[in-house]
């Protein structure tokens, strides 16, 4: 809103200036007077509930939130270890799916088939479920033995989130108009490098919000493997729990999983700002 | 309509035959044993109503849909032929559509250059030099390291077929380049084409531009529901048509 002084400006201009001006004004004071009002509101309606006291010292408790920190955080390595396994394993399962259904080709018709009906499966049963019939069942089958708990829910988590991501990249890939691949297809490109160099290039730009989120909603669900008995940041902070009657570490967990996703979130806000720029004003790479 | 500036080289080899080309979606026979030839150096224009089949004929000589009877020769490729690397013919033609030709992810230059680096495996300097060369003729240096959003529609065209001149392709097809441009920019766009005309370029284009087709084609080939209506230079097919129904279609656009 700057303006230039080399350029003379009119009455009107001048006096529009001076109005939006006081607009902005205003609406920036509506908006942190409405903040107070909203907080005190909270604040006083936590203060005055007859249980407020009781809560507070369950899930809020100072003492046990540094006791459990150091087991909770431990637990939280597997969880990021689990979470990047996962990640690159539904990257692969998901874009090969993907590929699989938009084939057209006659030989491809079963793995069409199948890839429909694994998306189609994957997608209606809850993820508990799912982690229950991995984590459980193949160890059930007596075929390899004592299983890592750890390595089996991260299966279900891949096997479960490359259903959801296999969709999101179909409808990327498809959206890209088909002038674009006639035109890759016509300058000789074989029909590989025009997906790798065309189609997915403009397909992730287009859906990398989506794949963002699915991305950020993994990271938290790679925490019910503590359902198979992994001791990940969950199930620390549920020993925690078990052994002090104070729900304190479940909120520590928590904590640590917001501020685990929050540098991706912002990384997600910046990458988006960056193609928005480069897309639109061109420039000097 | 009688600028007549056009230089006439003498006719070449023929560079593409089409040869009783047939193609049906469904029981719908789009093209009806198409038969003629472009030979080198020569501009041939290819008009027709909506639902001639153009369209269709472009595309099946771009291998973009497959022709149910007949052959396309390319030289002397038939490329309708099921045992010829598909991938290596396409090169061999350069094509521009009527939009979303550029890639939008990818630099001007890039866009020019893509398909000598990596279908042709030039190194990036070589492939970067010609193209700055290219694109200094057409004007357009300047918007080398741009994105295609930041151009004009004529630009992005302009830059489409300089992306098909690259690799020197032994046929451009032009289809319909100037249909979703602003009337304004249609010029720019047609200019270009001509000089391609004039340094001897082998042309098949597609196209409602009639007054352009007449000055700057050598020849006229009319569809009509899959048939060959007309196969003849400017002057006979648009100015002293015989054929009542030619008369119509030419009269039609005349009334635009």
């Amino acid at each position: 809103m700057s303006k230039s002084p080399s350029y003379p400006v009119s009455d009107v201009e001048l006096e529009r200036e001076a109005f939006r001006k006081k607009e902005g004004m205003r609406s920036v004071l509506t908006s942190v007077v409405s903040t107070l009002v909203f907080v005190a509101l909270v604040v006083i309606t936590l203060k005055n509930s007859p249980g407020w006291p009781r809560v507070k010292e369950s899930f809020f408790s100072p003492e046990y939130f540094v006791l459990a920190w150091p087991q909770v955080v431990e637990g939280l390595l597997l969880n990021i270890r689990v979470l990047g396994v996962a990640l690159v394993g539904t990257a692969i399962l998901g874009t090969s799916l993907a590929l699989v259904r938009i084939t057209t080709s006659a030989v491809m018709f079963p793995f069409r088939v199948v890839a429909r009906t694994y998306t189609t499966i994957m997608r209606g049963i809850p993820m508990i479920v799912v982690l229950y019939l991995i984590g459980f069942g193949i160890p059930g089958l007596g075929l390899f033995g004592r299983m890592n708990k750890a390595v089996l829910g991260t299966a279900a988590v891949i096997m479960s989130y490359s259903a959801y991501i296999a969709e999101v990249l179909r409808a990327g890939f498809e959206d890209v108009h088909p002038s674009q691949r006639a035109s890759a297809r016509s300058l000789g490109l074989t029909e590989v490098q025009t997906m790798w160099l065309v189609i997915i290039p403009q397909a992730l730009r287009k859906i990398a919000p989506a794949l963002m989120n699915d991305f950020i909603s993994m990271q938290k669900d790679v925490g019910l493997i503590s359902t198979l008995g992994a001791v990940d940041a969950v199930r620390a902070a549920q020993i925690v729990v078990a052994k002090t009657y104070n729900f304190t570490p479940y909120v520590v967990a928590s904590l640590l999983f917001i501020l685990m996703s929050v540098p991706f979130i912002i990384l997600n806000d910046w990458y988006q700002e960056r193609l928005r720029k480069r897309e639109r004003t061109g420039g000097m790479v | 309509m009688a600028s007549q500036d056009k230089v006439s080289m003498p006719l070449g080899e023929k560079v593409l035959r089409i040869d009783n080309v047939v193609k049906r979606f469904g029981d719908n026979t789009v093209l009806d044993h198409v038969s003629f030839d472009v030979h080198q150096h020569e501009t041939v224009a290819l008009l027709g109503a909506s639902g001639s089949g153009k369209s269709t004929l472009m595309k099946c000589v771009n291998l973009l849909e497959q022709v149910n009877d007949g052959q396309i020769w390319l030289g002397d490729t038939d490329i309708t032929d099921p045992r010829i690397d598909q991938d290596k013919a396409r090169s061999r033609i350069g094509v521009v559509f009527q939009q979303f030709n550029l890639f939008a992810h990818m630099t001007v230059l890039n866009n020019v250059t893509l398909a000598a680096r990596k279908v042709h495996k030039w190194p990036r300097e070589k492939a970067e030099e010609k193209a700055m060369r290219l694109l200094t003729r057409i004007g357009m240096q300047d918007k080398a390291k741009e994105y295609p959003d930041r151009l004009s529609g004529g630009q992005q065209q302009r830059v489409a077929i300089a992306r098909a001149l690259m690799m020197e392709p032994e046929l451009l097809l032009l289809d319909e380049i100037t249909s979703a441009l602003d009337p304004l920019l249609v010029g720019e766009v047609l200019e270009m084409v001509g000089e391609l005309k004039r340094q001897g370029a082998t042309i098949l284009m597609a196209t409602h531009e009639m007054s352009f087709a007449h000055d700057a084609a050598d020849r006229i080939v009319l569809l009509r529901r899959g048939h060959i209506a007309e196969n003849g230079s400017p002057e006979e097919v648009m100015d002293h048509p015989t054929d009542p129904e030619t008369q119509q279609f030419f009269a039609a656009y005349n009334r635009v």
